[in-house]
């Protein structure tokens, strides 16, 4: 049984971190697939609100048991969560208390190397899978390799683009789009693997579907603020009858207010013009969704987003920028945003500009047979996100990286 | 099915649906005419706090007790809202074999709302009490500094304490170098860095009032008709000082 080390700085679970949830599910999928997978991380999260990592691990429905510090030895030592998920996957959690992912390091980075020396020599794991640029991970990247491990870095955004020589170094780099890829073998040279984001099936598919809303997610800036906002004056006005749902996340309805009111004009007059707060999981967004628009401005890696809309049966519209595109898999409508348009722009694009956008959304709700149409084909598109299509994919990469 | 038999359909499904799904806690939809513009101004969320030390005296995020406090205040003329932040908790140090201790919390305000133009002044204000145990530990330098990684860092102020216990108030600024954006990416902190040395274990205490100490983000500036107010006060009390002194003299 090929066995595999997960490695990261921070909680796998993180709800603030799609990456850390991507390399989560990977090691599920390992797992399913009769691998022995353990995890070792910390309980540190990217959220802006405090995660309480025991209960946020215990809402999840694992039994979590703290191993506390040998303070007769180790003075500094923090506890270590452990608790080992449906499929077998044991996690240790170095606890580090209120320090967050970049602080963590320099004052229990010496704790979690002794943690990862002894998981080394116990484990013996054939791989190592985990990501991070700081020296400490650098550091126990390089002891993996010299304990005789294959390591793997899951790259996942463009934070690595400028100097990033340790990668060169590594048994292999998989990213989550051949977008990714492709950006990094230019700035690089650096060759690597891509393989779609996993998505948690039980989290994202609604179990029932009622398709009303043409719904974007997340209205900030560098997802479009500028863009929606005008695209929802101009379907507000000319067909007050559509409805549009906005989830907040980083960007909140105030901030799609203010980009209107940048413009001129003001969306709170428009009754057809909704928001909700952020959910815990995507099914409950896609329940009520009747199309996906992402309006994303800057290079998204992947595009999880628009994965999430194809395995509910739900046509993404999408911007021509970064892996978006890719992740739509020729299930959505790939549509353009105006070139000036970038992340620093601060005013509502043209009412020209969002003009085909307009006109699809317009067909969406009107011609049924085109709507039927499009969510078959988002239905066929999302066969390629499916667990055990993308499983299977998962798995020979990873028997290939034994095999080097 | 033509444009004339959709046109009301939708709409009126999706006000069936929040109708249906109102306290089931699936979506909680809202017309976006409740919206407050106040919403869209730059706003800090809940302060997060870290500690970090160095030299010779450990002093470790363990050893805080107390809590953080974050008041609101209004808004700016450059479209931030104002907020103070502070904590009434302490450290104390943990081992008693060091000479130097080098400790600093750090107070961290997620930046969300409206993006910050580059050039933005952000005036701050510091209001803070420090208490050192008596005898151990000699003259405590203390050193604010303020930064929005990814952005600079300011000195704001330092300054000793020589006495046992002493409160610190003052005010900076901090410009923008380049466009912060609004979506939780970056963060406004405060440093406060510590150096002192000490005998054996002490405590050196940071306190403030969450009444009305702490650091202040878009601390409002006085306009100049209250700095005439103020000297007049400043002028008033002078008086009432000398003739107080003379009457005793008398």
């Amino acid at each position: 049984m090929p066995r595999l080390l997960l490695l990261l700085p921070q909680l796998p679970q993180d709800p603030a971190s799609g990456a850390a949830r991507s390399m989560r599910t990977i090691g599920e999928l390992l797992a399913t697939a009769g691998w022995s997978v353990r995890a070792l991380a910390t309980t540190a999260s990217e959220s802006a609100i405090p995660v309480a990592a025991r209960d946020h691990l215990q809402s999840m429905g694992l039994a979590v048991t703290a191993r506390p510090p040998n303070r007769a030895i180790y003075k500094h030592d923090r506890p270590v969560l452990e608790c080992t998920d449906p499929r077998g996957i044991r996690y240790q959690l170095l606890d580090t208390g209120i320090l967050p992912i970049m602080g963590w390091p320099a004052v229990h980075g010496s704790q979690f190397n002794r943690l990862h020396q002894r998981e080394l020599a116990d484990h013996k794991p054939d791989i190592v899978f985990g990501y991070g640029g700081l020296p400490g991970d650098i550091e126990r990247f390089t002891r993996a390799c010299a304990a005789g491990c294959k390591v793997v870095f899951g790259l996942r955004n463009h934070g690595y683009k400028h100097g990033a020589a340790f990668l060169h170094d590594l048994d292999g780099v998989l990213t989550c789009s051949e977008y990714l890829s492709g950006v990094y073998r230019e700035a690089l040279g650096l060759r690597s693997t891509a393989l779609p984001s996993p998505i948690d099936p039980d989290e994202t598919i609604a179990p029932e579907r009622e398709p009303i809303f043409f719904t974007a997610i997340n209205p900030s800036v560098e997802k479009g603020v500028f863009f929606l906002a005008r695209l929802a004056e101009e379907l507000a006005t000319r067909r007050p009858d559509i409805p549009m749902l906005f989830i907040e996340s980083r960007g909140s309805g105030g901030l799609l207010v203010q980009a209107g009111l940048a413009g001129g004009f003001d969306l709170r007059r428009h009754e057809s013009l909704m928001f909700a707060p952020a959910v815990p999981k995507p099914a409950e967004i896609f329940r009520a969704t009747r199309a996906l628009l992402a309006p994303s401005v800057w290079d998204e890696p992947f595009g999880r987003v628009a994965a999430e809309a194809l395995l509910n049966g739900v046509p993404p519209l999408v911007s021509d920028r970064g892996g978006l595109a890719e992740a739509a898999n020729g299930g959505g409508f790939v549509l353009p945003l105006p070139a000036s348009l970038t992340v620093e722009t601060r005013l509502p694009v043209a009412a020209a500009d969002v003009e085909s956008w307009l006109t699809t959304i317009i067909r969406l709700a009107d011609d049924h047979e085109f709507y039927a149409a499009a969510s078959a084909r988002a239905r066929a598109a999302a066969a390629a996100y499916q667990p055990e299509a993308l499983g299977r994919r998962y798995v020979d990469f990873f028997t290939c990286m034994l095999k080097t | 099915m033509d444009a004339t038999t959709a046109r009301p359909t939708l709409l009126s499904a999706a006000r069936n649906f929040i109708r249906k799904s109102a306290g089931t806690a699936i979506l909680a939809i809202a017309p976006l005419a409740t919206v407050s513009v106040a919403q869209a101004q730059t706003t800090f969320t809940a302060p997060d706090l870290n500690t970090h030390s160095s030299g010779d005296v450990t002093v470790t995020g363990t050893n805080f007790s107390g809590g953080l406090f974050a008041a609101s205040g209004g808004t700016g003329a450059n479209n931030i809202a104002g907020r103070r932040v502070g904590t009434s908790g302490y450290f104390y140090t943990e081992s008693g074999s060091g000479t130097n201790a080098y400790v600093s919390f750090t107070l961290m305000n997620g930046i969300s709302g409206s993006a910050i133009s580059p050039g933005t002044v952000i005036p701050l204000a510091y209001d803070f009490t420090l208490t050192k145990q008596a005898g151990a530990i000699g003259n405590v330098n203390w050193v604010l500094d303020v930064s929005i990684a990814g952005d600079t860092t300011y000195s704001v102020a330092s300054g000793m304490l020589t006495s046992s216990t002493a409160t610190f108030t003052g005010t900076g600024n901090y410009t923008t170098v380049g466009t912060i954006p609004g979506d939780l990416s970056m963060d406004l902190r405060f440093f406060l860095i510590l150096a002192y040395t000490t005998a054996f274990q002490q405590e050196v205490a940071v306190s403030m009032n969450s009444g009305n100490q702490g650091f202040t983000i878009n601390a409002a500036i006085p306009e100049p008709s209250t700095y005439a107010a103020l000297l007049g006060l400043g002028a008033l009390g002078f008086l009432i000082v000398r003739r107080a002194r003379r009457l005793r003299a008398a």
